[in-house]
């Protein structure tokens, strides 16, 4: 049942010319987008996935390679085709970009206006928005009478409002607080959920893709260094910048010294059980915990654990013996991981 | 002996010159800034239709114009004066000279505007599928709106500063009057009566600009 994909990016690379001679923003990235699903795409600042985001719609051009959006290669289209396109995928950003001196009702018709819609149905339209995203009652106010997570609503009522196929999330999340975080990958999640939007999250946090993503590319150096489901990269990252980012706050909380260590995973089924201590007892060898914490992903718990090993290569052997004989993934980490 | 009802009747003339003057060259100077200024603004290399060759012919004619003192380019401008207003003296002779310093003043005002609009908006608007068109019309002039406002009551201001050097070539308006009476007749008191009057021409002008700027300024609660 394999269905093609609403976003498919084949070969597609981007070169700055700059003052300094081309640099490379993207070189070569191949990946299927699946219709319905929410995608995630991570990666450090500077690694290039802003801009891969502005080539899914346009906003930069490609320099090779094609972008096919519902079998259509949207690079090789005229310009007037082009942001026809754009009108078929909506867009959130980082700081929101609401119109100042227009209130939220008419931030919401702004898209409908560029369409073409009539101004009654343009209206109606977004005022069924408003109530979506909850902000009904302040259809009335302006932007900067608006906290952060409002104004991020405002701007998703926006991006839907010509019932685009796609919803592109530039680091949506990024400039708002935890709780409000919460509430608008929630809301993201509806709107997959109900209107069957497929949703592309650009992030630079670990958080915000295993709060919402079924699959996430990560992305370093201009290059994709992974694709995968995210609860397969979560338990068996094979990329090095995979294991940086799972790692996420273990990396400045643990002493990399010359030590070995191993990052184990377990699921919800296993922390039922004492895995530590069983291994504990079983093995005769007391084990350190370095660093451990539970993720939700997926609405699945899953936790990790840093364990330093003892010194003596027997008793250490025997350790991961055990671990081996109850099917507990783990895998060794090192200073060179991060 | 200075209120006397000659002197009034004069006063009262040059104060509806100055205003005709000051607001007819102003809004010809709008007419022809606005665009020059969205110009300038969408053909910048980072702009939303880059054409640099045009947007630095442009910039330079712009500054050309801007570097020649008012005082030269009425002179040199008369004949062209002559042949548009069929005249080369009172008020609506100094229209023309005035447009063409106030239009390339006002195109810098209007691209500074511009510029402040946040370039986040413009790309939003991008990302809808607007047209160059579109985002001129739908963001850059409304968004630009406070900003615009506040250049025109600098701009407007200044126009009236330059009006009453119109008065060294016969153009008519309360410089005329200042320069006629206090300056060639040594009339010190016409002189400060005249100024006292542009004084509070400007402050009004410019402080009705900044109201204006202020009440429609959606960014302040």
């Amino acid at each position: 049942m394999e269905e093609t994909p609403i976003i498919r990016l084949k070969g597609m690379g981007k070169e700055f010319k700059t003052a300094n001679g081309p640099v490379v923003a993207l070189d070569d990235i191949n990946l299927d987008i699946r219709k319905g699903e929410i995608f995630g795409i991570i990666g450090l600042s500077g690694a290039g996935k802003s801009t891969l985001v502005r080539c899914i719609n346009m906003l930069e051009i490609p320099t090779s390679g094609e972008v096919v959006f519902e079998g259509q290669n949207l690079a090789a289209l005229p310009e007037r085709e082009q942001r026809k396109a754009r009108q078929s995928m909506g867009m959130i950003f980082q700081q929101f970009n609401l119109l100042a001196q227009r209130n939220v009702v008419k931030n919401v018709c702004f898209p409908m206006e560029i369409a073409g819609f009539p101004r009654a149905k343009a209206q109606a339209r977004a005022m069924e928005l408003l109530k979506l995203v909850g902000l009904e009652d302040r259809a009335g106010a302006y932007p900067a009478q608006l906290s952060g997570g409002q104004k991020q609503r405002v701007a998703i009522a926006r991006a839907i409002a010509t019932s685009p196929r796609v919803l592109l999330c530039d680091e949506a999340t990024s400039a708002l607080d935890p709780n409000t975080t919460k509430s608008i990958l929630q809301l993201l999640k509806e709107i997959n959920r109900d209107l069957g939007i497929t949703v592309i999250v650009i992030t630079h946090e670990m958080a915000v893709i295993e709060a919402i993503c079924d699959r996430v590319a990560i992305i370093d150096h201009s290059h994709i260094a992974e694709v995968g489901r995210v609860s397969d990269i979560f338990t068996d990252p094979k990329s090095r910048i995979g294991r940086q980012l799972i790692l996420g706050d273990a990396v400045e909380n643990v002493r990399f010294d010359n030590s070995r260590k191993i990052r184990i995973t377990f699921d919800g089924r296993e922390s039922m059980e004492p895995v530590i201590a069983n291994m504990i007892l079983a093995s005769k060898v007391p084990v350190n915990i370095l660093y451990a914490s539970t993720r939700d992903i997926g609405g699945k718990a899953k936790g990790q654990m840093i364990i330093q090993l003892p010194e003596d290569e027997a008793d250490a052997g025997r350790a991961l013996n055990y671990l081996k004989s109850v099917k507990i993934l783990f895998e060794e980490v090192t200073g060179d991981d991060i | 002996m200075i209120f006397s009802p000659e002197i009034i009747e004069l006063i009262k003339t040059g104060i509806w010159e100055t205003l005709f003057m000051v607001f007819a060259s102003s809004a010809i100077s709008y007419l022809i800034g606005i665009p020059l200024g969205i110009i300038l603004v969408v053909t910048d290399k980072e702009g939303i239709r880059p054409f640099p060759a045009l947007q630095q012919v442009l910039g330079i004619a712009i500054n050309l114009l801007r570097s020649i003192p008012f005082i030269i380019l009425l002179i040199m401008v008369l004949p062209l004066t002559r042949a548009i207003v069929g005249t080369a003296l009172g008020a609506k002779a100094v229209v023309p000279p005035l447009v063409i310093a106030a239009s390339p003043y006002i195109a810098r005002m209007v691209e500074s505007s511009f510029k402040e609009v946040d370039a986040g908006v413009i790309e939003a608007a991008k990302s809808m599928g607007a047209s160059t068109f579109q985002i001129i019309w739908k963001v850059l002039l409304p968004e630009a709106k406070p900003s615009l406002l506040v250049g025109a009551a600098i701009s407007i201001t200044t126009i009236l500063g330059y009006s009453a050097m119109a008065g060294f070539t016969g153009g008519g308006g309360l410089g005329t009057i200042a320069i006629n009476y206090g300056y060639y007749r040594y009339q010190t008191d016409m002189m400060l009566l005249t100024v006292a009057i542009l004084v509070i021409i400007v402050q009004v002008i410019q402080e009705a600009g900044m109201r204006l700027a202020r009440v429609c300024d959606k960014r302040i609660r």
